[in-house]
């Protein structure tokens, strides 16, 4: 407490983490080069502008994050909570005026650009549950923590969906598993919960996985198909539960416990994915599931993988060129500047220039892995956790879709594809992170 | 602020584990990249060049079909169709442009909504909207382009047909190829988009009309919009051959006014070669709905239609010649010498044979061959056979003027008749042939059945003293850019027999004496040329109440066969309807006009037959 202002600055300055800040900017330079090259026609005319607005977005951005790089982050705490508040009320204002567009209710129009809220509402959903995990610290492995928790994350998460935009729904899914993971979460909640998530959505496309990819009868799937068989088969489980759980509170034996554990899980799962499977539309669920075998749909909904495997597998390994791809060139590749803008990339810098962006992407984590680690405080590791699962969930969801090993959920790479709000809001997020690491010393 | 000890560990491990699972996200994306880049990086490229390289078929223009004279009955005719592919269409704006398209090119919006259901939405295969519209709707769209984002358009050429009324048997028509046919075809080149001719001219020579389609090896995108222009190794398409038909539009045309709206065929026959100079089937209809704006009602009311229109009643309807059998009877009277050429049979109208009367039109009185034939005297006929010949004869010499088999005209779906003999009732109707049986058959009727063109055949070989001439629509193949004739079709005898040439004379002589003072005489007025013939009305098989009117005859008379034309006319009339004896005069009409150069207006005009046509000045010409 005995520093003085000065060489507090001083010693934060010094504590800025420039590699950080650099690679972060190259990313957005990769961004920003491939956008220009996504636009050039066959002829070599650049049609599209997207590339300068790009730039514009981020000088705004890096502008935002050194905004962000002054305050000391110490003060979010207090503002995170009015921050939540504000993003939920957006939210449901979306909801209810937002034009449809693209399929979702998710764009704000100020002037002449639009802005989706959506995706600044993940950072400050970041902010309010690093300060909800600081200050739950003490009980933290309880099930009521991680019951409010949970709610915490759904108020955001279900109203995007609602939208309805499920890949961005799944974002808030992913930032809370790791952010409560690493704060400490109960082991056995997270868990839970993340069996449910993904046998919820596993049964929620399995008809449709047999209508469309297996393309024969599978008799096990009339247990979720044919009422006849799925109301026992979901009775069973509930019966099973309440037997061991009876059993388990008589005789405190765990093995009660785990069987008790395992059929609430399945019966969860079988009813929240009876209902996904009504709620969601027949072409939503063929978009989730068709990189499993895109063959089935050429020129439908499979068009987009197979193409893009194309472009990326043509590449090979030193790439094309940059600006001589040929498919990109050729809109043989949808969406090239947005979320198949690696595609774009694999194939003009091929295996070389993908490994240089992945390189920088993993740099980029293990760097806020660190400054999470060295971080003086709780609110500001959690923060930084949250970037590190924003960078990594988009990064994987991405480029897993773009190699076709992931579903089709419109979810951008973060830094590099054409977007403003995407682009804006992950820099304010680095802008936490060296925020946080400059001032990692204490006071 | 600082951590327990334990809470270090606690950070430590769960670092770590961040740590770990980044590691194994990344080692999973660059084994994929590794897979897809370095592995299988020759399938992709090769994949990548398919995707931007395409062969593109460059479609074959379909050889034209000239009339003899070399007027253009079929052609090829620039048209357009529009196709949208949703996926181009920027979000939320579909409504927008099928509201503009429905206004624009007059479809219900409804009707497009059907085509274009939201769940394809984000498909890239284009969806066609309409075809066969002409250019003026095309520029109405290309002119407002803004308002039309993924609207696109296809030129490609129809067929179409000139003016070619009742030829639609004889030309036919082309459509899209069905899969049987694709089955069969496959190895001849044809492919699911192929058009064949589906039936007449069109059918009978495709392959020579087809041409072969062009390939045009060219970068694209993926609208299908050429990217780069080098046409390194276009390969060019070979228009089909131009044909050249015997049939002449003029003679055609008035054949088709002379027949009117009766059910019926006419054939005019160059006995000399087996030319046919024009071949009428009515009901007709006009192949072009078939291409230019489809009418789909207008199609199916056509197919339902009882009368069948489809029909090509000159080759493909069979009917008993009545009649005009006489003329063959004759000839087996005269070559068998089974009775002296005046021998005599009297007629009293009706006469008892076996069990039961048969009966004649009127009372004769004393009738010798000549005048047998050309007063079609049925008792003469009935006598002679009943008593010198028996059906195994009969059926001989039938077959020796070709009935009961086909003439191989070079349409499609000729019928060979029904030439019947002992064997062929047992087996057809399990019943014996008996006496009355061949006694119908001396008339041309009962089972005995005969095509139009067939009953021509069987008259050309009398006027060429035995021989028949295959007949043909085909005149000569061209070539489609220079126009020098590729081959010429010659005159071919298909079917020849020996008998004494005084036969065939003695026969004619009472062709002639037919329309002179037998029952077609005083219709036959036109001045220009002697006309002999045989006039024929009988029952047709299995319709009780139809019957067949024929009038089968040639002139001038006393030319040389080269000079001669012969015309075969049948109508179905309705029993008692005027139509039964319209045949000579139908004759007398087409005579006039191919002897005088006229049209039917003038022909009817020169006749003094205005009487006959209360609403002639509709055929005007001028």
């Amino acid at each position: 407490m005995n520093n003085s202002g000065f060489t507090d600055q001083k010693k934060s300055f010094f504590g800025f983490d420039f590699v950080l800040a650099v690679m972060v900017l190259a990313l957005c330079t990769v961004g920003i080069l491939f956008i220009y090259s996504s636009g050039i026609n066959s002829d070599n005319f650049q049609t599209s502008t997207e590339f300068i607005k790009q730039i514009v977005f981020s000088i705004i951005g890096i502008a935002c994050a050194v905004l962000v790089l002054f305050i000391d982050y110490s003060r979010f705490r207090f503002l995170s909570v009015y921050l939540y508040i504000l993003s939920l009320v957006v939210l449901v204002f979306l909801l209810i005026f937002s034009p449809l567009i693209n399929g979702s209710r998710s764009w704000i129009g100020i002037g002449g650009f639009g802005i989706q809220p959506s995706e600044l509402v993940k950072i400050s959903y970041i902010l309010v549950f690093a300060r909800f995990i600081e200050n739950k610290q003490k009980e933290i492995g309880t099930l009521k923590v991680f019951a409010e928790a949970f709610l915490l994350m759904l108020l955001p998460a279900g109203l995007v969906l609602l939208q309805p935009d499920l890949g961005t729904a799944s974002v808030y899914f992913a930032l809370f598993f790791i952010m409560f993971y690493f704060g400490g979460g109960n082991a056995r909640y997270i868990v839970f919960s993340l069996l449910v998530v993904i046998m919820t959505s596993v049964i929620t496309v399995l008809p449709h996985w047999e209508v469309l990819i297996a393309q024969r009868k599978v008799p096990l799937l009339l247990l979720l198909t044919d009422p006849v068989y799925y109301f026992p088969f979901l009775f069973f489980w509930l019966f099973v539960f309440i037997v061991s759980a009876v059993g388990f509170f008589v005789y405190k034996k765990s093995f009660f416990y785990r069987i008790a554990y395992v059929s609430l899980i399945v019966f969860i799962s079988l009813v929240l994915g009876k209902i996904g499977s009504g709620v969601l539309k027949d072409y939503q669920i063929k978009r989730l599931i068709v990189f499993l075998d895109p063959k089935v749909d050429p020129y439908g909904s499979g068009y987009h993988i197979l193409q893009s495997l194309t472009v990326i597998g043509s590449g090979g390994f030193s790439g094309k060129g940059f600006m001589n791809g040929t498919l990109g060139k050729y809109d043989f590749l949808p969406q090239r500047s947005t979320d198949f803008i690696f595609s774009t990339i694999a194939e003009e810098w091929g295996f070389a220039g993908c490994f240089f962006v992945l390189a920088l992407f993993g740099a980029v984590m293990i760097k806020i892995i660190l400054a999470a680690r060295d971080s003086k405080d709780i609110f500001g590791r959690m923060i930084c956790i949250g970037v590190f699962a924003l960078i990594f969930y988009h990064m994987v969801i991405n480029i897993g879709m773009t190699v076709g090993v992931m579903p089709i959920t419109g979810i951008p790479l973060i830094f590099i594809s054409y977007g403003g709000s995407s682009l804006i809001s992950s820099l304010i997020g680095i802008g936490f992170v060296l925020n946080i690491r400059m001032r990692r010393f204490g006071i | 602020m600082a951590d327990s000890k334990f809470q270090q560990q606690n950070l430590k491990r769960r670092v770590a584990v961040l740590l770990w699972l980044t590691g194994f996200a990344f080692f999973l994306i660059i084994t994929r990249l590794f897979v897809l880049q370095i592995v299988n990086q020759a399938q992709y490229q090769e994949k990548a060049i398919n995707l931007a390289r395409r062969e593109i078929r460059i479609p074959a223009l379909r050889g034209d079909i000239l009339d003899c004279h070399n007027e253009l009955l079929a052609s090829n005719r620039d048209t357009f169709s529009i196709e949208i592919i949703p996926a181009d269409v920027p979000n939320g704006q579909m409504e927008d442009v099928l509201t503009n398209l429905s206004y624009a090119l007059n479809i219900p919006y409804r009707t497009l909504t059907e085509k274009i259901p939201q769940s394809k939405y984000r498909s890239y295969s284009p969806i066609e909207i309409i075809s066969g519209i002409g250019l003026s709707d095309i520029v109405v769209i290309a002119e407002h382009s803004d308002l039309y984002p993924g609207v696109y358009w296809h030129n490609f050429s129809i067929r179409n047909y000139e003016n070619v009324g009742s030829m639609f048997h004889i030309i036919g028509y082309i459509n899209k190829i069905s899969q049987e046919e694709l089955r069969f075809l496959y190895n001849q080149g044809y492919r699911g988009y192929s058009q064949i001719g589906k039936s007449g001219i069109e059918k009978e020579y495709d392959t020579l009309l087809r041409g072969i389609d062009g390939k045009r090896f060219q970068s694209v995108d993926v609208k299908g919009r050429t990217i780069a222009a080098d046409q390194i190794s276009d390969i060019p398409p070979v228009t089909g051959n131009s044909l050249v038909l015997t049939i002449d539009r003029r003679i055609q045309r008035l054949c088709e006014d002379a027949l009117g709206e009766r059910p019926g065929s006419v054939i005019v026959l160059r006995p000399s070669t087996g030319e046919i100079l024009a071949m009428v089937s009515y009901p007709w209809i006009d192949p072009n709905i078939f291409y230019a704006n489809k009418n789909h009602q207008q199609l199916s009311d056509h197919y339902n239609d009882k009368q069948k229109p489809f029909f090509n009643r000159s080759i493909s309807a069979v009917y008993p010649p009545a009649s005009t059998f006489k003329a063959i009877m004759a000839a087996m009277i005269l070559e068998e010498n089974l009775v002296p050429e005046d021998y005599t049979v009297n007629c009293t109208g009706r006469v008892f044979i076996g069990d039961r009367y048969f009966h004649c039109t009127k009372q004769h009185g004393k009738m010798n061959l000549k005048s047998a034939v050309s007063e079609s005297c049925n008792i003469y006929f009935y006598t002679i056979a009943h008593q010198f010949a028996d059906i195994s004869l009969i059926s001989e010499y039938a077959s020796k003027f070709a009935l009961g088999e086909k003439s191989f005209i070079d349409l499609p779906e000729e019928s060979p008749g029904t030439l019947p003999t002992p064997e062929w009732k047992l087996k057809q109707y399990s019943r014996r042939w008996v006496g009355g049986d061949t006694i119908n058959m001396s008339i041309g009727q009962g089972f005995l059945a005969v095509t139009p063109l067939q009953m021509a055949n069987a008259y050309a070989m009398i006027l060429n003293n035995g021989k028949i001439y295959k007949p043909h629509i085909l005149k000569a193949i061209r070539d489609p850019e220079s126009g020098r004739i590729l081959s010429e079709v010659m005159p071919e005898v298909i079917h020849s027999v020996d008998m004494d040439p005084s036969t065939y004379e003695k026969i004619r002589r009472a062709l002639r004496e037919t329309c002179v003072s037998g029952t077609a005489k005083n219709v036959l007025t036109t001045r220009l040329v002697k006309v002999a013939g045989k006039t024929g009305t009988g029952q047709t098989a299995g319709f009780t109440d139809n019957y067949a009117s024929w009038f089968i005859s040639y002139a001038p008379y006393d030319a040389p066969p080269e000079e001669q034309i012969l015309v075969s006319i049948v109508i179905e009339p309705q029993a008692g309807t005027e139509y039964q004896w319209w045949t000579p005069f139908a004759a007398n009409i087409i005579y006039q006009g191919i002897f005088g150069n006229q049209d039917f207006y003038q022909a009817v005009k020169a006749l003094h037959w205005q009487w006959l046509f209360p609403d002639l000045e509709k055929y005007k010409n001028e």
